[in-house]
This record gives structure tokens, C-alpha cells and sequence, in this order.
């Protein structure tokens, strides 16, 4: 079974009950680029819920309707997820995502990647 | 004042806050990667724009009725201008042969031209299937004021050589005083302001119904009830807002998840119509041919 997969906008790995997502540089974020990600994180899972360490600190703005598409269809087989963010732009960024977008599972945001895996913990035994 | 001094990117968050404050919610602030908590509030203000532009009209919006006419301009595949209409000329202060054979660099912020490089690079290459793209440029203007516009670029090929047409409309021309903002639907059956108060509780009816796409949503005197709603507030004030009912979209979105775990998972139809809060298969075989027209078994991942 696969546990990697590298894409034009992200890099996916499945590791010790995590997936780890990292954002590669995106020029122009829309919901076309939101909805490749999806399936191929999906693939990737195949049926398995994951806790999810999302890095985005190269992430560039999406626009709204790809940030609605990642709030709602992107939660599909997620138990949760740490977003690891830079100071300023990302962390803003995912703040504003969080609170207005408002991803329908269990988010959290985090500066220092063993914080983010630490909250992603108590998620990785849920049914 | 200098372009990109802490006064200018101060003076630009006062000015959107202006902007939004008279309704229009199509103005942005051009990012040039500062990394400062200046920026932070750049975008924090882009966003705020892009969410509200949702929920109002304005009158004096891109593809409204106040815009005197598009401004028309071509580049070749250096990026330089090689063609311009009249109004192109006035918007950005330059007589025709000040803009010819000149780099559009020369004329756009920094940021925006590079985002604009890496839009046209992603979405409209020789290969993409995409030939024309909505974007945001953010001129200098020969009086060194920052003029953004929306517009559509679209790639032509004539065999040799292909060229960019750019075809967009200025949406914050500092000059012209906008008018005043006005609800989507000024015969709306209640008040903006009833409209405000309600606004916040449908919106959690909103988020409550995504949250449980998995299971069957309690009748709607129920789900009123639960957010302090009267039934026919949250009918009317959903609709308004969301144009759609709740139990349509929670109808929609069900299907929408169902259709991805079906293409894209080994997930079996009857696990899939259960987790997402279908009565029996048939029952979501029904729903999903209604709206996608094929069975779900056509989708499925192979």
C-alpha cells in the first residue's frame, strides 16, 4: 500500500497513524487546485480517517471559494488537524480560516511542529 | 512618502478601511511579502472584503452600471504591451507611445506582476485546456497612484506567436466617490436590520447543518427552536442568504461528499450512503441519479 504521494501542490505521508500534508509553493490557489488536493489526499487514504499535521507555511492565499471547498469537502476523512503555520502571513491566514471558514472538524493552529503532533495525538486511537 | 514606506502601506489600510466602510468590497491591497504585522492586516483585510463582496451588492462593482467602459490592452510573450484602447491610456496617465513596446513591469506593482507571471504561467500555457482567466492587476498610474482593476486575459495564438488580451474595468479609482452600498434585495420581506440581528444565528443553522452531514437533520420548527429562531426567519433569512433551503443543502452537500468517496475511495455504496445519513441504498441511489443523472455505481473507483 502506498504511503506517499507527491503532487504539482503538495506532498502527502501516512506515518504512524498521521498524514502529513505539505503545501508546496501554489501560484494561483483556486478551488480547481482545492479540489485536486482533495481527491488525491482521498486516494491516498483510500477509506481511513487521519489526524492530519497540515503544513502550510509556503502556502499562498487561496481564493474564497477554495478556502469554503477545504472547510467543508477537504474535512472529508479527517479526524483532525494542526495546521503549522509561520508568523504572520500563514498564521493570519489560517486565523481567519478557522474562524470565519470554519472547518467542520477539530482544528488547531501551531507555531512549532512537536506542539501541532502533540495535539494531533489524542486523535489518532478515535473511532 | 515613499512607495513602500511604512506611511504608504499605512495610508493603503486606511484607505481599504474607507472603501469598505462605503461599500465597496472589491478593492484590495496589494501584498509585496513583508512578512510585518502590517501585513498581517493586509490581508486580514483582503479577506474581510472577499467575504463581505458575498453578501452585498454594490452599484458601483465591477460589471455594474456607473463603469464608463473596459480598458482593452495586449502583450506578446515578453510581456510587453504591443496594443492599447483610449481608455487604457487615460486610466493609467500615459500618451499611446509612452506605453508601446514598454514591459507592463513598468507599470505594475511589484507583487501583483509577479502573481500575474505565475497565473498566466499555471493556467495559461501552451498546454492548459483553460484560454482565459479572471485577475486582479494593481497599476501605478503616472501620477504614482495605485489603480486595481478586475479583468479577464485571454491567450491567442496566431500559429507563431501567442499574446495576452486583457480586458478589465478599475475598481477603486481614488477619484470617484461610489455610492452607497444596498442590500441584495431591497424588496426583501424584512428589514436589514431585523436581517443583521438574525444574521449570526442562521449562520450557525448554516454551520450546524454541514457539521452533520452524516446523520438526518431534525425538523425545521426544531432546528429554529434550538438556534432562537422563529420557523419562518430561518425559512426566509436562509434562503436570503444562502439561496437555498436547509434541508436542500444539506441534501447537496451529502451528495457532493458521497460522489468523492465514491470516485476517489474503495468505499462500498451502502457504507457510503450510510456514513452520510441516507435511510437505505436505494434511498441514496434515488437522490444521487436525480442529481447527477447517472446511478452512483457509474462513478465508481476502479
Amino acid at each position: 500500500m502506498h504511503n506517499f504521494f507527491k503532487h504539482s501542490y503538495a506532498e502527502m505521508l501516512l506515518s504512524n497513524g498521521i498524514l502529513y500534508f505539505t503545501y508546496l509553493p501554489i501560484g494561483s490557489f483556486d478551488e480547481n487546485v482545492a479540489r485536486q488536493l482533495v481527491a488525491a489526499r482521498l486516494q491516498l487514504q483510500r477509506e481511513q480517517a487521519y489526524p492530519v499535521l497540515c503544513d502550510i507555511r509556503a502556502l499562498s492565499l487561496p481564493t474564497k471559494k477554495a478556502r469554503h471547498y477545504l472547510a467543508v469537502e477537504g474535512s472529508l476523512l479527517i479526524k483532525a488537524v494542526a495546521y503549522w503555520v509561520q508568523p504572520h502571513s500563514t498564521q493570519e491566514l489560517t486565523r481567519f480560516f478557522k474562524n470565519i471558514n470554519q472547518p467542520v472538524v477539530p482544528s488547531a493552529i501551531f507555531t512549532q511542529r512537536d506542539e501541532a503532533l502533540t495535539y494531533l495525538n489524542q486523535f489518532i486511537h478515535d473511532l | 512618502m515613499t512607495y513602500n514606506s511604512k506611511e504608504y502601506r499605512l495610508e493603503n489600510l486606511r484607505l481599504m478601511i474607507f472603501e469598505l466602510a462605503k461599500g465597496n468590497f472589491s478593492h484590495r491591497i496589494p501584498i509585496e511579502h513583508h512578512e510585518d504585522t502590517i501585513q498581517d492586516f493586509e490581508i486580514l483585510l483582503n479577506l474581510l472584503a472577499e467575504e463581505l463582496g458575498d453578501f452585498f451588492v454594490y452599484s458601483g462593482s465591477f460589471n455594474e452600471r456607473n463603469i464608463t467602459g473596459p480598458f482593452v490592452f495586449v502583450l506578446n510573450e515578453s510581456f510587453e504591451i504591443c496594443g492599447t484602447n483610449r481608455y487604457f491610456q487615460e486610466l493609467l496617465g500615459y500618451p499611446q507611445e509612452k506605453l508601446l513596446h514598454q514591459a507592463l513591469a513598468k507599470h505594475m506593482t511589484t507583487g501583483a506582476y509577479r502573481q500575474l507571471q505565475e497565473q498566466i504561467g499555471t493556467h495559461l500555457n501552451a498546454t492548459s485546456p483553460q484560454n482565459s482567466l479572471k485577475t486582479l492587476l494593481c497599476f501605478q498610474t503616472q501620477e504614482k497612484h495605485s489603480l486595481s482593476c478586475w479583468s479577464f486575459c485571454h491567450r491567442l495564438w496566431d500559429g507563431e506567436d501567442a499574446y495576452y488580451f486583457f480586458r478589465g474595468l478599475p475598481i477603486a479609482y481614488e477619484h470617484e466617490s461610489p455610492l452607497s452600498p444596498v442590500a441584495k434585495d431591497p424588496a426583501a420581506s424584512y428589514t436589514n436590520i431585523q436581517l443583521q440581528a438574525d444574521f449570526q444565528k442562521i449562520r450557525a443553522v448554516h454551520q450546524f447543518v454541514l457539521e452533520n452531514l452524516h446523520c438526518k437533520l431534525p425538523p425545521l420548527h426544531n432546528l429554529a427552536r434550538k438556534f432562537h429562531l422563529n420557523e419562518f426567519k430561518l425559512k426566509t433569512g436562509f434562503k436570503e442568504l444562502y439561496q437555498t433551503t436547509v434541508f436542500k443543502l444539506h441534501l447537496e452537500k451529502r451528495l457532493e461528499m458521497a460522489m468523492l468517496m465514491i470516485k476517489f475511495t474503495p468505499t462500498s455504496l451502502k457504507v457510503v450512503a450510510h456514513n452520510h445519513g441516507f435511510k437505505s441504498a436505494s434511498h441514496f441511489s434515488r437522490a444521487f441519479k436525480k442529481k447527477y443523472g447517472k446511478p452512483p455505481s457509474y462513478f465508481k473507483h476502479k
